[in-house]
């Protein structure tokens, strides 16, 4: 019985195009569960602060209208679409996603190495395949009643399907880059990952579109994590101006599994991205992120991290540069289940704003159930550091540049720990980038 | 060592198997009707003279209140209250305004030496106690007396139960009630602004700072009955007051309401410091009983280098709802927050505090421990928030849970909103269990396991019990320990 | 010819409107050190701030000038490249940001200021690691992100390591000597001593004469209540050790 004001109760114009949408389509969509999952979606609605998960990031009023879900486009056209490698040192495995859409002509999958089972989502479905053939089913627990996953569950046309058997290992790291033609659509990407027992593999996702243009992008990862197997994953977003980026990671590791993530987002003009995980017993989990955000963009990081089994280990570092009439909004929340004793779980949200109209929001939340533990977060909010800019300056660095470094640093506790060596240097130079279009617009 | 051993005594010497304050008193009651419509409101107002405006403030709010939800947001559950089976007024008989101690009934006057809190103010002043403290004591729905008011009285301070305030002090009244809680601010508060019936009221004049601590203390006894009392002080420019708020209540089967709003204001300069030792009866080992503690408190900082200071030991109720909070409005205002919150048996606790930052160069320091025990959940929920305009606003949250035993809950929740680069939010959190070196140490130098969590727990606590005026502190030391037994298996 | 000269300074706490200096005059002459001594609270430390250009103070009358450039005209990075060097009392710690990095890009601003060019990468480490072996600074000090997790001492020997890289014309040391021991002290004495030239001036700011025994001053000043009310050879501070403060409290009031 929330208190809802009537208003909220109306479904929005967005709300409207989007059931709209989803009576032209979504019998036409194969796999099955799309009825179920919408309905998850239109129980609620497009969330609206008093939905207390989406508090700070209200979608009942930044999210105006809804395009409508993209076809798939032309080989040509998606070729057009096409830029530059964002990694162009990186060698790995390109699996190329247009509008939401695979294209095999696109992508390089080879040398992944044996028995590695690499494929689309849209081709498993159109060969019959339901998601239950596929092996693998939307994680449990909180990611389930989520509206977004509800909705990228209800609309997804296509993703990655990997599975990489116990013992077995992806030879080559797999970029998945989901790139946007600029058409203003709704792209709706789904992908599988399962990594076997023992097994190891890294996944970077490149997330590109162009600016000037209302792109929703949703994307939804699910991942599940075999025990003692280890998984490193980068998520590079570097949305157009004009972008609405929805992404969801649902991720289970099994007893001593090991995931490293990594989420730097840099562009969209909102950003909500989610992490689900769930930790089995001896687990560890690294997530760190970096979030960059200028003009009037809203970006939204939220983690829920449950601790299931004994003696998992958590650490989550968020950091955020809030500049001109940004908004950065932290949700994280660790919990710890009754049988999760001797569970290790830090998580920490900076953020410093760099203008006088930015602002920062932080929840960082501790559910603890279990007594055995050793929990903390911190977070905090502030300006650059005056004791440190004088310091630098009195060394004789310039104000400007005294700026930069400190936000490089602050940053950088972040970005310095992002394990791939290459793309750890392209995202230290979007950050670079980032800083100097900074100092260059003021 | 030795004061820590005296603790323990203390803690031995009350009968812990007992809620020390559960007797049930033989007095006879003036009771209304249960349920809660328009002319129990009137009743109400009749029943203390009010003048027509308040009455009319009363209708308003109970009209709102009919409009409303009750929140379920908080992390308590409960089956749902039926509003129309309790009492909303309840009053002993022989107290119609009593003038002095002489007039109080004897048997209320044995209830509160029971109690422990000494009522005539000639023993207070030849006492052994120390320190001189006034009371005004809430007995179910009214105020049965006021000490030291004469003293009181030749500095200019008002110290008395907010009915008579109405009566004698309508334009003080008029001008601060409702202000800093506004009618239709929550359920709770909108329902209090209905049917509340009496509570304190403290007024400290201009640069006066009052000469002894001001205390209240509440007592719910009879059956089915909602207490809701109304509290409101005001510091004008450069007042000082600390203030005092004690609860107890029988032990009984049935759930009791109790929904108080507490209104603070300090103009410039002026401090306000206000300490709670909530002792409500909290259910028996099975959940059975106990009080829903449902309080709306808030402070305004509404003058220049104004200060609030909230500290709370919270150890009984069943469920307490409860967010003290700082309105830091006046430039260079400050708003603590120091709270211990204890939880055992099948208590649920969620309570914290919102700091909301609108001066420049305003500040506030939260420090919260809560303890989980038995199968308790205890949660502390707070928000700090900077708003644009309050440049170099500075704020600290320190957050600390301790948990005994693998049955129960500890959780954390704050919202941090900051919209001033200039602002420095910080906030810091930790939740461990009493660490099994901490415990072994303790008990290889001759210690019980007993001795060894409470004295643990006393260190964990220590910085807030430290903000408590010296005889509450000792009182709530023991109370602390009180609620633990038991807790280590 | 002079290389710092300050002629009736007067500056307050911005925020409070408090003055704490009083018209205070000095002229530092190239090569020469100069101790500044007195009472707590008498406004040494704000001195070296105000020269620094450290926010927060308000000069409301007077001049600094450094080598004929006048000083509160410039932001602190400025002063910096005109030649001005501060040695903290509490040097901050600079999460995120390496030594080496952070000593390589304050060395190339200066030169970049003062139209120099970079200086190249092994010409730099070369004159890294001679500075850090004579003030005993290991690897392991320089990889760290500046004075994070370093000793008092440790800080203070970085303040050093900083001065020497940096080739300043006039070094202020606000309270080197304070927190260390006396091996650490004369780590930092010896760093100082071996950067004495004749055209490179220091002015040492202490509140005990103990400093002073490895530092040998030219001359030494009493600072109290906010000015300069006695001046004097190196004989001043061991009657200011013998005797405390107490008379000049009074003669400045």
């Amino acid at each position: 019985m929330t208190l809802v004001p009537s208003n909220l109760k109306r479904k929005t114009r967005a709300e409207t195009d989007i059931a709209a949408a989803f009576a032209a389509v979504g019998a036409t969509l194969p796999g099955g569960g799309r009825e179920e999952a919408f309905a998850r979606f239109e129980k609620d609605g497009l969330p609206h602060r008093r939905i207390e998960a989406y508090h700070f990031t209200d979608l009942h009023t930044l999210v105006a209208t809804a395009p409508h879900p993209a076809a798939k486009p032309s080989l040509e056209a998606a070729r057009a679409a096409l830029g530059p490698d964002p990694l162009p040192d990186f060698d790995a495995a390109r699996f190329v996603l247009v509008d939401g859409w695979f294209f095999p002509e696109l992508s390089d999958l080879d040398g992944l190495g044996d028995a590695i089972t690499v494929g689309s989502v849209g081709a498993a479905l159109a060969a019959g395949c339901g998601l239950e053939v596929l092996g693998i089913r939307l994680a449990d627990g909180p990611a389930q009643d989520d509206p977004l996953i509800g909705l990228s569950s209800a609309f997804y046309t296509d993703g990655l399907v990997l599975k990489v058997p116990p013992g077995g290992r992806l030879e080559r790291p797999i970029v998945v880059r989901q790139v946007a033609s600029g058409a203003p659509v709704a792209a709706f990407v789904r992908h599988l990952l399962l990594i076997g027992a023992d097994a190891e593999a890294t996944i970077v996702a490149s997330h590109e579109s162009p600016d000037g243009v209302e792109i929703h992008a949703h994307s939804l990862t699910e991942l599940t994590i075999g025990h003692d197997a280890r998984v490193t994953l980068i998520d590079r977003q570097k949305e157009g101006d004009g972008v609405f980026r929805f992404a969801s990671l649902a991720v289970a590791l099994d007893k001593n599994a090991c995931l490293d993530h990594s989420t730097i987002c840099l562009g969209a003009r909102l950003a909500r991205t989610q992490v689900f995980a769930r930790l089995g017993a001896n687990a560890d989990l690294k997530s760190r992120g970096a979030t960059l955000a200028r003009g009037r963009t809203h970006a939204d990081a939220t983690l829920y991290v449950e601790h299931l089994g004994h003696d998992a280990v958590s650490r989550e570092l968020y950091k955020s540069a809030v500049d001109g009439e940004a908004r950065s909004v932290f949700q994280g929340r660790i919990k710890v289940d009754a049988g999760a004793q001797g569970t290790d779980g830090r998580m920490g949200a900076h953020a410093v704003l760099l203008s006088d109209r930015a602002e920062a929001m932080a929840k960082p939340e501790l559910e603890i159930f279990a007594d055995d533990v050793a929990c903390a977060h911190g977070a905090t909010v502030g300006a650059i550091d005056d004791a440190l800019k004088f310091y630098l300056m009195s060394r004789g660095i310039p104000a400007a540049e005294t700026e930069k470094l400190l936000i490089r640093a602050f940053l950088g506790e972040v970005t310095d720990a992002i394990p791939e060596e290459t793309v750890r240097a392209a995202i230290e130079a979007d950050v670079e980038a980032w800083i100097d279009a900074r100092s260059t617009t003021r | 060592m030795a004061a820590v051993k005296e603790t323990v005594d203390q803690v031995r010497a009350i009968d812990v198997d007992q809620y020390k304050y559960g007797f049930v008193s033989d007095i006879e009651s003036e009771v209304f009707r249960k349920g809660l419509d328009e002319e129990v409101v009137r009743f109400i107002s009749a029943k203390k003279n009010e003048p027509e405006w308040m009455l009319e403030w009363r209708l308003d709010a109970y009209r709102r209140w009919q409009t409303m939800d009750e929140p379920t947001w908080a992390r308590v559950s409960y089956p749902k209250i039926d509003f129309q089976d309790i009492h909303y007024y309840a009053a002993p008989k022989s107290t119609s305004g009593p003038k002095s101690l002489d007039e109080v009934d004897p048997e209320l006057l044995k209830i509160y030496d029971k109690l422990g809190i000494p009522l005539r103010e000639r023993e207070v002043l030849a006492g052994v106690e120390g320190a001189k403290v006034a009371v005004d004591a809430v007995f179910d729905s009214v105020s049965v007396v006021t000490t030291f008011r004469d003293e009181l009285a030749k500095h200019g301070i008002i110290f008395c139960s907010i009915s008579e305030a109405i009566r004698e002090h309508p334009d003080l009244v008029k001008k601060y009630l409702g202000t800093v809680v506004p009618v239709t601010d929550n359920y709770y508060a909108t329902l209090n602004s209905a049917v509340f019936s009496d509570g304190s009221f403290v007024w400290i004049p201009e640069g006066v700072r009052c000469p002894m601590e001001l205390s209240t203390y509440f007592r719910i006894n009879e059956k089915n009955t909602g207490q809701f009392e109304r509290t409101l002080i005001v510091a004008e420019k450069g007042a000082y007051v600390s203030y005092l708020e004690g609860c107890t209540a029988p032990q009984r089967d049935e759930n009791q309401l109790h929904a108080a709003v507490v209104e603070l204001i300090t103009m410039d300069d002026a401090e306000i410091k206000y300490s709670t030792v909530q002792n409500w009866y909290p259910g028996d080992k099975d959940g059975k009983g106990g009080i829903y503690n449902f309080v709306t408190k808030r402070g305004d900082c509404r003058g220049h280098r104004s200060k609030i200071s909230w500290t709370q030991v919270e150890t009984g109720s069943a469920i307490t709802w409860k967010y003290p909070s700082c309105i830091l409005r006046g430039d260079d205002s400050q708003g603590e927050f120091w709270s211990i919150a204890v939880s055992n048996g099948h208590q649920q606790v969620d309570s914290g505090t919102k700091m909301i930052h609108l001066g420049k160069n305003t500040a506030s320091r939260i420090v919260s421990k809560g303890i989980s025990a038995g199968k308790s959940q205890n949660t502390y929920r707070g928000q700090v928030s900077v708003n644009r305009r309050a440049a170099n606003a500075r704020s600290f949250t320190n957050c600390d849970s301790l948990l005994i035993g693998n049955k129960c809950g500890a959780h954390t929740v704050p919202y941090v909103e900051s919209r001033t680069p200039s602002a420095k939010v910080e906030h810091e959190a930790t939740t461990s269990k009493i660490s099994d070196e901490q415990l072994f140490y303790c008990i290889s130098r001759g210690l019980s396991p007993e001795e060894s969590v409470a004295l643990i727990v006393n260190g964990f606590v220590r910085e807030v019990l430290q903000q408590l005026p010296m005889e509450f502190a000792v009182e709530a030391q023991k109370l602390i320990g009180v609620s633990l037994e038991g807790s280590v298996g | 010819m002079t290389m710092l000269e300050i002629n009736n300074l007067h500056a307050e706490i911005e925020s409070e409107g408090r003055e704490i200096l009083r018209g205070l005059d000095l002229v530092v002459k190239p090569g020469e050190i100069h101790a500044i001594m007195g009472p707590n609270g008498a406004g040494k430390s704000t001195l070296s701030h105000i020269l620094a250009g450290k926010p927060g103070y308000a000069v409301t009358e007077g001049t600094a000038t450094l080598d004929g450039v006048d000083l509160l005209e410039l932001d602190p990075s400025a002063r910096a490249a005109a030649g001005l060097f501060l040695a903290f009392q509490y040097p901050v710690e600079i999460p995120g940001v390496g030594n080496v990095t952070f000593l390589k890009a304050a060395l190339n601003a200066q030169r970049k200021a003062r139209g120099e060019g970079e200086i190249s990468t092994p010409d730099f480490m070369r004159l890294l690691k001679t500075a850090a072996a004579k003030l005993e600074i290991g690897q392991e000090m320089l990889k760290r992100p500046v004075n994070v997790g370093f000793s008092g001492g440790e800080k203070k020997r970085n303040e050093i390591l900083q001065m020497a890289i940096l080739q300043p014309k006039l070094c202020i040391l606000d309270e080197t000597d304070s927190g260390l021991d006396i091996d650490a002290l004369k780590i930092v004495a010896e760093g100082v001593n071996s950067l004495r030239s004749p055209d490179r001036s220091f002015i040492v700011i202490t509140h005990y004469q103990r400093l002073l025994d490895h530092i040998v001053p030219d001359v030494v000043h009493v600072l109290a209540k906010g000015r300069i009310v006695r001046s004097g050879g190196p004989e001043l501070a061991l009657e200011l050790e013998a005797k405390g403060y107490a008379d000049f409290a009074e003669e400045a009031a």
